[in-house]
């Protein structure tokens, strides 16, 4: 559950930074300049790339996908290869898909605690709502130029041990997001041609 | 006026009771300052014991001992956690937003925390549960499971790795991965599915404090309480934190809540308020008959008689060990209503003997102290009830008809003796002609008998219980939302040592399985089986994997795992496994992987024993599964249906006792008290019209007999042979002006007195006050009138 919430908290990131990060400050002014930015977001959609490095696999695996978001309660996150799968929710429910069995299912938040950490998270923080996290996570700034935030679980977490966000030289969007977990397997979500504020489809959601 | 027809040994008994009751009389003649002071020092005496007693007001009163079937099945039920369950429903309503349900129940959660409820069970977390996994595997796999991984194609190996390899791609791989590593070949899913799911609603899982509606809008929590669900001053406590976080919630979310200690406190606030109710109109309506009927400043005393009683009375039960009943003083007011009948007549006897008191008094003892034992033979008969409350009962008017005949008979003559010797006449008896008193009566009787017939028993305590509309809107809310989670048949399964009692348990899982549906099945045999199981499914565990079909299996996983990408080690957890099982499961480890709810309400440990719990749908299967292939050994099974059956077993056999053996006494005392069969007869004809009359309308409205209609029974019994020795020893072939006055008081007062408790919200005492009025209104009227048209129609003869 806190190895999705840190997924969640790059997501955050992702999306609220979309819009141009001007200038660099304490840990608190860039949270605070990220809120204001992420309270003009209608919509947001782009390209994911997704690297994992896992003891369980012999070698890197990339998987490509795309996510969108639609003010207040719609989101599409999903990978197109290697394998085919994803999710998309609106409200109290949605539904996700699995290339390999072809099939699709719908499921409700409140009866599936995984996704719903997962929705509550990445949607409370596309509002710029960052006291769930800061519960959390303890934040830093590691670097300035590129601007590098690091968050680091403030109790044992079984999962995580560090998460390094990474922006990009103009600091106007997240270049990358990295869960480094425990016993050295890490994530790496890279963001590209994200777009904010342009139309997205209903059947999106 | 002397009996009519004395009887043979009451007839030795007869002047010499006189004489000393006339004596007793002359003796303390003019001594009325010292018998008042004796008498007021013993009530206030008795104030202060009665102010000291321990109030009771839960159900024990109505529920038969422990040694009794019924009284062990809620003793075993009492100590489960599930009886302190509450169950707290959050509903959205339409324009709540996102995620306020669930904000909502973490609200509630972190308000409802000790000493009113317990602390969630340790949550447990995919860490836990991977950990869980190559423990738990070896102990839980059976025949079949290891059955179907033999059947495992490479092909089906390879399609489930590669929804392990799918799924650790997706955001839910991170927590998955632990899982995947332990289990890549999904062993635990069919398992758990079969096992684990709560039994009550489908998909539940029995580690979930939280079940979600099926509308997706609605969420239920199910919180533990250590408070008992007797304790009435914690329920109150527990009650107002539930509102109070009602208050809080945010808007757009209603809060339901369940629990036997809502019930508890429903209960003891209305008998509270009834009692204040009663005891204040019963008060006022029998002094406004005694103003009405008595016209004198003396009557005063008359009215104290059955206040004194009271006291005395309440006084006595408190010094009985376990405290007193609410419901016992709820019949406070009936007692008062009761307690006057033997000063009533003393009363009216004194103010028209004008010659010689003491002899008048002297001839008032014999029916008044043969109506007391009869009265107080027939609540004998409820001291030795199953039931704490009716026992109580017994001792109390026990007490409250021995301090009456002693008041009435000692002290009271000296107090209502006018100085004027000239005192006026009575009104005239109140009689009709036997041509239309008869056939009435036995129209009445006929129709009665009749309606007796369909009379019916009924031992649910929920027919008992006073259930707020709030309280019952929220069971029907539940109810309709996640079934019936309350009414569970719960099998009771005891052992010296906890691996005696798994043992034990696992053969009461196998007896119902054969009955019923895993999933309908809330146990730990399945996934916590006895000592010899563990170690069977774990030799045969080691042995699969040794086997053709392991290896095969095991070799699939490995070059199926390398084709798609997995490392040689992903798996390792699972591998070690299977050459290497750990130690099954304990309670502790369980509990750590999130399980610590579910084992805390099935696994009670206890002084010297271990009793472990498995939860059947309550439909009468489970019993007979383990009925069938003879008792299995520490095995009890509690079901709230068979729990009503034998509550109302054991009432029909109390009440049928109590009709037996009260009628057996009264006939004795009635045939001790006249010689003649026709007055002997006579005597009987309230008791007999009462009853017929009340039971008659009851069979005829539906209306069922609980334990507080047996009650009824014996009140009518023992007061209504009352005013028949009363009317006949007094009646010389004619209606007695002083008697019939006193039967007419004294039956009006006593009905005020039930006529209050008709008034009462509770159940249980609105039932009583019903049931007895139509006793008592259909009784008095027979001792006033029926008696004296039969006299007068043998006489005509």
């Amino acid at each position: 559950m806190s190895a999705l919430r840190a997924v969640s908290a790059g997501l955050l990131l992702a999306v609220a930074t979309a819009a141009p990060l001007h200038a660099a400050g304490t840990t608190d002014e860039v949270l605070a300049r990220l809120a204001s930015a992420a309270a003009g977001i209608e919509t947001a959609q782009g390209r994911v790339r997704q690297e994992k490095r896992l003891e369980m696999f012999k070698d890197t695996v990339v998987s490509k996908g795309k996510f969108a978001y639609r003010r207040p309660d719609k989101l599409r996150w999903e990978l197109t290869e290697p394998v085919a799968s994803g999710f998309a929710i609106t409200g109290p429910t949605g539904r996700r898909w699995h290339g390999l069995t072809g099939r699709t299912e719908p499921f409700a938040l409140e009866s599936d605690p995984m996704m719903r950490v997962v929705a509550s998270q990445i949607l409370a923080s596309v509002r710029a709502d960052f006291a769930p996290l800061l519960k959390e996570y303890r934040i830093s700034v590691a670097a300035e130029s590129p601007v590098t935030l690091v968050l680091e679980p403030l109790i044992a977490n079984p999962f995580v041990e560090r998460v390094t966000v990474t922006f990009s030289k103009t600091a106007a969007h997240v270049e990358s997001v990295s869960v480094r977990e425990k016993g050295g397997d890490s994530t790496t979500f890279s963001f590209t041609d994200v777009e904010v504020n342009k139309p997205i489809p209903d059947g999106t959601f | 006026m002397a009996p009519s027809n004395p009887a043979g040994p009451g007839e030795a008994a007869q002047p010499l009771l006189e004489r000393a009751v006339a004596a007793l009389h002359r003796r303390l003649a003019g001594r009325r300052i010292l018998l008042s002071s004796v008498t007021l020092a013993l009530v206030l005496l008795a104030g202060l014991v009665s102010l000291r007693a321990t109030i009771r007001e839960d159900l024990g009163a109505l529920l038969p001992d422990a040694h009794s079937d019924a009284g062990r099945d809620f003793a075993l039920f009492s100590g489960t956690p599930l009886a302190r369950r509450v169950l707290v429903s959050l509903t959205a309503e339409p324009g709540a937003a996102d995620g306020a349900l669930a904000a909502a129940a973490d609200l509630v959660e972190s308000r409802l925390v000790p000493p009113l409820f317990s602390p969630p069970p340790p949550a447990g977390g995919p860490a836990q549960l991977a950990a869980l996994l190559p423990r738990a595997l070896p102990a839980m796999a059976g025949p079949e499971d290891l059955a179907r991984l033999g059947s495992l194609s490479t092909l089906a190996v390879r399609e489930r790795l590669e929804s392990a390899y799918a799924l650790l791609l997706s955001p839910e791989g991170l927590g998955a991965k632990g899982f995947l590593r332990a289990d890549p070949l999904g062993i635990a899913g069919p398992i758990l599915a079969r096992t684990s799911p709560i039994g009550m609603t489908p998909g539940a899982r029995a580690s979930d404090r939280r079940l979600p509606g099926p509308d997706g809008r609605s969420l239920l929590l199910m919180l533990d309480s250590p408070v008992p669900m007797t304790n009435f001053g914690k329920a109150r406590a527990m009650e107002e934190l539930l509102q109070a976080t009602a208050a809080a919630l945010p808007p757009g979310i209603a809060l339901a809540s369940v629990s036997g200690h809502q019930y508890t406190l429903a209960n003891s606030q209305t008998i509270r308020t009834d009692l204040a109710t009663i005891i204040t109109l019963s008060s006022l309506a029998i002094f406004l008959i005694y103003v009405w009927f008595l016209r004198t400043r003396l009557a005063l005393f008359v009215f104290l008689v059955p206040m004194t009683v009271l006291v005395l009375a309440t006084a006595g039960v408190s010094l009985m060990p376990g405290g007193v009943f609410a419901i016992t003083l709820g019949f406070g007011g009936v007692l008062l209503g009761m307690a006057d009948e033997y000063a009533m007549h003393i009363f009216f006897a004194v103010r028209r003997s004008g010659v010689d008191q003491a002899r008048a008094v002297g001839a008032a003892a014999r029916p008044v102290i043969m109506g007391g034992l009869a009265t107080a033979a027939a609540f004998g008969v409820m001291a030795f009830s199953s039931l704490p409350g009716q026992r109580q009962l017994a001792i109390f008017c026990l007490i409250g008809i021995g301090a009456s005949l002693l008041i009435s008979l000692v002290v009271l003559p000296h107090l209502v003796i006018p100085r004027e010797t000239t005192l006026p006449p009575l009104p005239r008896a109140p009689s009709l002609p036997p041509r239309v008193v008869l056939p009435i009566w036995l129209a009445i009787v006929v129709l009665g008998a009749a309606g007796a017939t369909q009379v019916r028993f009924d031992g649910s305590m929920n027919s008992l219980n006073h259930v707020t509309p709030r309280l019952r809107a929220a069971e029907e809310q539940i109810q309709q939302r996640w079934g019936d989670l309350r009414s569970r048949a719960i099998v009771f399964t005891r052992g010296a040592t906890l691996e005696e009692a798994l043992e034990r348990n696992e053969a009461v899982y196998r007896r119902l399985a054969g009955a019923l549906a895993p999933t309908e099945l809330l146990s730990l045999a399945p996934v916590f089986p006895g000592p010899t199981t563990r170690e069977a499914r774990r030799r045969d565990w080691v042995n699969f994997w040794q086997g053709a079909d392991g290896a095969r299996v095991l070799t699939a996983l490995r070059t199926e795992g390398s084709r798609l990408g997995f490392s040689t080690e992903a798996f390792a957890p699972f591998v070690e496994a299977t050459a290497h099982p750990g130690p099954a499961p304990d309670p502790d480890t369980l509990r750590a992987a999130g399980f610590g709810g579910i084992v805390d309400a099935l696994l009670l440990p206890g002084k010297g024993e271990v009793t472990v719990l498995t939860l059947a749908p309550d439909d009468g299967r489970a019993i007979a599964a383990l009925a069938g292939g003879g008792a299995l050994p520490g095995v009890a099974v509690v079901s709230p249906k068979s729990f009503g059956v034998s509550i109302s077993e054991a009432l029909h056999r109390e009440f049928l006792r109590y009709l037996l053996v009260a009628s057996l006494v009264i006939l004795g005392v009635v045939g001790l008290t006249f010689r003649s069969a026709r007055d002997r007869l006579l005597a009987l004809v309230p008791v007999f019209t009462g009853m017929i009359f009340m039971f008659g309308v009851m069979g005829a409205l539906g209306l069922k007999i609980n334990l507080f209609n047996i009650i009824a029974t014996v009140l009518i019994i023992g007061l209504c042979v009352d005013y028949g020795i009363f009317m006949v020893s007094h009646a010389g072939g004619e209606a007695d002006p002083a008697t019939s006055r006193a039967v007419l008081v004294s039956g009006l007062t006593t009905i005020a007195g039930f006529g209050v408790l008709a008034l009462a919200k509770h159940p249980a005492m609105q039932s009583l006050g019903i049931t007895v009025l139509l006793g008592f209104g259909a009784a008095v009227p027979a001792a006033l009138f029926v008696i004296p048209a039969l006299l007068a129609w043998k006489a005509s003869r």
